[in-house]
């Protein structure tokens, strides 16, 4: 499911050669197997110059979110349920220009999960803050 | 050149492209591998700096994603 996010992200990518963004792909440790760290290839997943990729073992950037949304429950996404042993992974946060993370982790315009079916939204939401030519 | 040279000779190639293809799809010890052309270096995300880079990317529209690499 995850690994075919992530070549639904990169195909939207390419669809649209010309969007400002910057793309951070962040693959997490969440099962067992993925200890090792990601198998030769996986970050040629996504190849558009626009991301940046990190490898999470320690899965710190879902920890410091579930924190944040514990602390403050206005950052949890509506219908989820969020308790000390969630992790936040295959999802996709989009966050316009302006918005910085400062004490606590932003609310984003747009969440939506799994990645790979929602894609199509995820291309949508892009699009719209994206200047009209 | 005598046959056992020949086979020593093909037996070297054979691991130097062996070799080359592993390195090419290497992956450290600490999960990291070489970025796709065009793209920083894979980093191991530590918060502060992973915070930083968000919002130096400030001015511009940011999509964040994240998956389980199996």
């Amino acid at each position: 499911m995850c690994l075919r996010g992530a070549s639904a992200v990169q195909l939207l990518l390419q669809r649209h050669p010309e969007w400002n963004v910057r793309v951070f792909v962040v693959w997490e440790a969440v099962r067992k197997l993925d200890k090792k760290g990601p198998p030769a290839g996986t970050y040629d997943l996504i190849k558009d110059p626009r991301a940046a990729q990190y490898w999470d073992p320690g899965l710190k950037l879902s920890k410091r979110i579930v924190h944040d949304m514990l602390a403050n429950p206005k950052l949890q996404p509506k219908g989820e349920t969020i308790t000390e042993k969630t992790i936040a992974w295959d999802f996709a946060a989009i966050y316009p220009p302006g918005v910085r993370w400062e004490r606590e982790f932003p609310a984003p315009k747009y969440y939506g999960k799994p990645v790979v079916a929602v894609d199509r939204q995820i291309e949508l939401e892009l699009g719209a803050l994206m200047p009209s030519r | 050149m005598n046959r056992a040279k020949w086979i020593f000779l093909i037996l070297a190639a054979a691991l130097v492209v062996i070799g080359a293809g592993m390195l090419a799809g290497r992956r450290d010890s600490r999960g990291l591998g070489p970025a796709p052309a065009g793209q920083p270096a894979v980093a191991q995300l530590v918060t502060g700096q992973f915070q930083k880079a968000f919002n130096a990317a400030a001015d511009q529209t940011r999509l964040l994603v994240t998956f389980s690499p199996t």
